[in-house]
């Protein structure tokens, strides 16, 4: 366990490394920062200050290992637009992120896995039927209509929860269940794919043939076993849902990652921009990892 | 820091909460007695967020939704869009126009308590001007200022190094009184994370993306807000502002985009308020590179081409004022009785004809992607239309905000592109800021050049007032309007929608809501 | 002689459409006696697993069972699921064969013993259930988990599993295929021992004739889904009566000198969903007749306990 633990911290140092090279190329090719930050009334010699302060007007490689170098310290800059450390900017962003995220998961699987688990043991039955249309709608409906239908319906037409904003547990329900509706499609589907799977193992019919009920069978010994790849595939979501459901998070005016880094690309805030993306890169990592642990809990055969 | 952004306003949902509310109070007995006579509080959703608190770090024109209701200047303008003394209550100007003599309002105070005096009126000249503040409009006013002599608390002296007949009506938006005494006691950081001003409201906490806090300012020398705290709601989609006001969320709702307001006005509980506005929408021409458009004939034919009363229609659903002339006719200046171009595209075909116009040749348009200005690319629309209609072919390119920008303000005009969607907004009825950016050759957003015009802008403000400048600014305008450098459209009405209990008639001329005479139903 | 304690009378298993159905088990008929050790013989295809299914009740939706089987006074094919349920893991024990994939990779063998243990009420501890057939260390056993032992420790615990409720009839459906060689006899021997502790009768069913031989006191052949001979063990290894069973031992491969001989039977299994008239294996048979391959073979007995379904099984004794 140690030694995978290691062998795993050291491959997600090199591609931080890697990740800190590609966000540093890709930052600058979105453009000149300067009109945009830089007022109209701006003479010359304010730009070309402003260039000379933030380093602009050095070469590429020698900008890349200030930028590398300042990392290592835990400074990643100062956004050009707001003037303040980009790190702080990132870090009151993730909060929201992180916490909505964590809540649509949880909306997710609470929808999901039982509706996966149910079509898996009844295949032929009404309910395996509206499984299939509710993924089906999920995966089809773009989240920002689904936003907005539930704007209309559950704030406009129906005064229960505010329209956007972020402030109160309240504004958490009409987001994360625009976010958790499509997620828990898919993870719906991959439930009842690996549990169909699982339940015609070779264990399974063992366990039935000795007598054990059913709700065992089920609960207990096919969905830890279909759970594996459920696993992974949450990992993912919770990743793409990190690095910032852009839409969902600007039609409910959620200060949240996704619409920090747009506008920094929008405006070509290359710290801020730089910030967000290796912050996010950092999490996703994270993720993973705990995936990786979480796995070696689940399997046994994984700790050999 | 977590606040509840959420204010009951007018609504269903507030109706709800508000008998609640009563019937609490009546419970508690004394409580609710109390809480009646306090001031009602106002949300207000804005589209955007401001990037800087700190009034000598203005990047744009959007913080002035913020610098405006917190800050004050010398002189500034009314509920009416006209200059009017503000901090200071007179002004005596010198003949020769390079020295002011202002007595300051007895009573005006900063948020923290702390008097106006003249030498917060100093302070805020050195801290404008200092090369180590890097304010990127010190260009406009404060660098032109020689010195600011005390002569006791409420008198001081400002004298320039040129004169400039556009000193007083920039006194609002370009030089903002600060306090000196917090200011050198807290450092700059701390004075942009905590601004203090002497506006109608004070600063009271803000949430990047999210949210600004404001007080009303109850020791305001003369436009005591009636309403007490603030709430400015960030909510960048258009959709979900709209549905603020209609779930009562929100009592203002800034930036309506004209294509909502006929669904919200059919609705019981909203009112839609405009007011005109300097936000210039007009399309440079590229006469610099592009030969073809090198005559002033072409140009005037090309907007002699296009009906701009119809546009104003169709695209901007009637929430735009035409223009002919390159700016709104309350501009100093742009009063001046010219003939019309008129719409005549017979007309404008032929001249362009008899200019030697180059038919073959498509012009390369270069629009702006929507988002930021409503109907941006429905207009680009519109114009194609008409030009195309008198054979003028046209190639259209449309950009998000970033990439335009580096276009329009790129220091190397692009050859390649002929004509551009452009929207600039004067702060205040001076025209000297934006057309020394705009047309002046060099200028940063310039795409034309006429040494003749740039010699009448550098003239410009060389005047000892502005009534001695006003004959020569007629003239100005009269000549833009000959050389018709760009195509002009029209200035956009600002929309908001309100709840039913609120009373306000928005500040017009300016693009951004001064909320110091909103009353709201209690 | 003492009641059976299984009663099959003209099990029929069909697939497929009406009309025209797919026959996997025909017409078979046997009895089996209290602690009776029964060996099922044939080839892949014979379904000879097709019956085990069909008598505890585990085939797939689309099979239709017909016919009489009765287990201790009760008809299995007609009580109602719930009741079947529970009879199984209790009255009536399974070992299924892949002793490789039977077992959750995910728990400890004990948690799934005791899991076994407390649901069908039986009261030993896992440890003690283990040891009973003969598992080494089970306490250190109880903590692993079934990557971490044999095939052959796995087909023990299983085996405990099975028996744990001391069943009185016990289905090994080839328990044996596939472990190594040196651990097939001491399975064997287990079962022998459960016989003669629990007096479990047990059927075993194999393509591997060793294992009958060493372990069944009567064996059943198979073919095409029908029972072609039944007889005593000794009696069907030294004088088997139908051609099929004589090809079958005579194809067991076998060392004379310094060779080894193979001796196939000549053909293929015939398919089920196209099988003659008459008897299914008049193809590949030395001795067939016009008369097998018109008509089907009635039963004939040809000693004490022994019947035969061949027109030919005068012959050749």
């Amino acid at each position: 366990m140690g030694s995978f633990l290691y062998r795993r911290v050291g491959q997600t140092l090199i591609t931080l490394l890697l990740l800190t090279l590609l966000i540093f190329i890709l930052a600058r090719l979105t453009g000149d920062p300067t009109p945009l930050i830089m007022p109209s009334e701006a003479t010359d010699a304010d730009r070309a200050f402003f260039r000379e302060h933030y380093g602009l007007d050095r070469s590429l490689p020698e900008q890349y290992f200030v930028f590398l170098g300042n990392i290592l310290q835990g400074d990643f800059g100062v956004s050009f637009r707001y003037r303040e450390p980009a790190l702080g900017l990132v870090l009151q962003a993730i909060g929201p992120t992180l916490q909505l995220s964590g809540l649509s998961m949880l909306v997710a699987i609470a929808i999901g896995v039982p509706m996966g688990i149910g079509a898996a043991v009844i295949p032929e039955s009404w309910f395996a039927t509206s499984v299939r249309f509710y993924a089906s709608l999920g995966q089809a409906m773009p989240s920002f209509w689904v936003a907005l239908m539930l704007i209309v319906l559950f704030a406009i037409t129906l005064p229960w929860f505010p329209s956007s904003g972020y402030g109160t547990a309240a504004n958490f329900v009409l987001p994360a269940v625009t976010l958790g509706f499509y997620a828990s499609a898919s993870i719906a589907l991959l439930t009842w794919a690996n549990m169909t799977e699982a339940l015609r193992s070779d264990f399974v019919q063992m366990q039935r043939v000795l007598g054990i009920p059913r709700r065992l069978i089920v609960l207990k010994h096919a969905l830890r076993n279909a759970a594996l790849p459920i696993v992974t595939y949450l990992g993912l979501q919770f990743g793409l849902l990190l690095s910032g459901a852009v839409v969902t998070e600007r039609v409910f005016s959620w200060p949240g990652i996704g619409q920090l880094v747009v506008d920094a690309i929008l405006n070509r805030d290359y710290p801020l921009v730089q910030a967000c993306v290796l912050l996010t890169a950092l999490l996703f990592i994270a993720i993973n990892l705990a995936i990786d642990l979480l796995y070696a809990v689940l399997d046994p055969r994984i700790r050999a | 820091m977590r606040h509840l952004p959420n204010r009951p306003g007018i609504g269903r949902r507030a109706a709800m909460r508000g008998t609640a509310g009563i019937a609490l109070a009546a419970g508690l007995g004394v409580p609710g007695a109390a809480r009646a006579q306090a001031k009602p509080s106002l949300t207000v959703a804005l589209g955007s967020d401001v990037v800087s608190l700190d009034p000598d770090r203005i990047p744009g024109g959007n913080e002035y939704l913020f610098m405006a209701n917190v800050f004050e200047g010398l002189y500034g303008h009314d509920e009416n869009g006209k200059l009017t003394p503000i901090l200071a209550e007179a002004v005596t100007p010198s003949a020769d126009g390079l020295a002011y003599d202002f007595t300051l309002r007895a009573g005006a105070k900063f948020h923290n308590g702390d008097p106006v005096t003249a030498e917060d009126v100093r302070f805020s000249w050195q801290r404008a001007a200092a090369p180590e503040t890097h304010n990127p409009r010190a260009a406009i006013l404060v660098a032109n200022i020689a010195d600011v002599i005390v002569q006791d608390d409420r008198h001081c002296r400002v004298t320039l190094k040129r004169r400039d007949a556009s000193f007083m009506e920039n006194l609002g938006e370009f030089f903002y009184i600060k306090p000196k005494k917090y200011l050198q006691a807290v450092g700059d950081e701390a004075f942009a994370k905590q601004p203090v001003g002497s506006g109608p409201f004070a600063f009271v906490d803000r949430r990047v993306k999210s949210f600004i806090k404001l007080r009303g300012f109850d020791g305001h020398w003369g436009r005591v807000p009636k309403v007490g705290e603030v709430m400015m709601k960030i909510v960048p989609d258009d959709q979900s502002r709209a549905a603020q006001i209609q779930t009562g969320e929100a009592d203002i709702v800034c930036n309506v985009p004209p294509a909502l307001v006929m669904p919200l006005q059919r609705l019981p509980n909203i009112k839609i308020l405009r007011v005109s506005s300097f936000n210039n929408i007009f399309v440079p021409i590229n006469a610099v590179a592009n030969p073809n458009l090198a005559k002033p004939e072409v140009r005037r034919a090309l907007n002699m081409a296009i009906d701009k009363a119809a546009l104003v229609k169709t695209v901007m659903f009637g929430f735009a004022t035409a223009q002919d002339l390159p700016c709104n006719s309350a501009i100093l200046g742009c009063d001046v009785k010219v003939e019309p171009y008129g719409y005549n595209p017979q007309k404008a075909h032929e001249m362009l004809v008899s200019a030697g116009f180059d038919f073959s040749k498509p012009l390369h348009f270069l629009g702006q992607a929507p988002g930021r200005v409503p109907q941006s690319r429905e207009t680009v629309e519109g114009i194609t239309y008409f030009l195309n209609k008198i054979g003028v072919k046209t190639e259209v390119t449309i950009l998000d905000y970033g990439a335009w920008m580096a276009i329009y303000g790129g220091k190397v005009k692009d050859p390649q592109i002929d004509l551009l969607y452009a929207n600039f907004t004067d702060y205040n009825a001076d025209p000297s800021g934006r057309l020394l950016r705009a047309i002046r050759s060099g200028g940063s957003y310039s795409w034309y050049s006429n040494p003749e015009v740039d010699a009448m802008l550098d003239r410009m403000n060389d005047f000892a007032s502005p009534a001695e400048r006003a004959p020569f600014l007629r003239q100005l305008f009269a000549k833009l309007h000959e050389e018709a450098p760009v195509i002009t459209l029209w200035t956009l009405d600002s929309i908001y929608a309100v709840g039913k209990g609120i009373s306000w008639a928005p500040t017009p001329n300016v693009s951004w809501p001064v909320l110091w005479n909103v009353v709201k139903a209690a | 002689m003492t009641q059976p304690l299984l009663t099959v009378r003209d099990l029929t298993v069909s697939f497929g459409p009406q009309a025209q159905p797919v026959r996997a088990v025909a017409e078979a008929s046997f009895d089996l006696h209290p602690g009776e050790i029964l060996g099922i013989a044939g080839e892949s295809g014979s379904g000879k697993t097709t019956l085990c299914s069909a008598l505890i009740r585990t085939l797939p939706r689309a099979a239709r069972a017909q016919g009489e089987v009765v287990f201790d006074g009760r008809s299995l094919l007609d009580l109602p699921e719930r009741e079947m349920r529970g009879l199984r893991g209790r009255e009536i024990g399974m070992v299924l064969q892949n002793p490789m994939t039977s077992l959750d990779p995910l728990f400890t063998i004990g948690n799934q013993v005791n899991e076994v243990l407390r649901e069908r009420g039986a009261r030993d501890t896992a440890v003690e259930a283990l040891r009973r057939v003969h598992l080494t260390a089970p306490e250190l056993r109880v903590r692993q988990y079934p990557h971490q032992l044999s095939g052959g420790m796995r087909q023990r615990v299983l085996v405990a599993m099975a028996t744990a409720t001391a069943p009185r009839l016990l289905i090994a459906d080839e328990p044996t295929t596939a472990l190594d060689a040196s651990i097939q006899d001491e399975i064997l021997l287990l079962f022998r021992e459960i016989r003669d502790t629990a007096g479990t009768a047990i059927i075993i069913v194999t393509h591997d004739l060793a294992a009958i031989r060493r372990l069944s006191d009567r064996v059943i052949v198979m073919y095409a889904g029908r029972i072609v001979e039944e007889g005593p063990t000794v009696r069907i290894f030294h004088a088997p009566r139908h051609p099929y069973t004589r090809g079958l031992l005579a194809s067991v491969p076998r060392i004379e000198d310094d060779e080894v001989v193979l001796q196939a039977i000549p053909g293929q299994v015939p398919n089920l969903a196209e099988l003659p008239p008459g008897c299914a294996f008049a193809d590949r048979c030395p001795l067939a007749q016009d008369r097998c391959r018109a008509e089907r073979p009635g039963e004939t007995s040809v000693g004490a306990r022994h019947r035969v379904f061949c027109w030919q099984a005068e012959q050749g004794a």
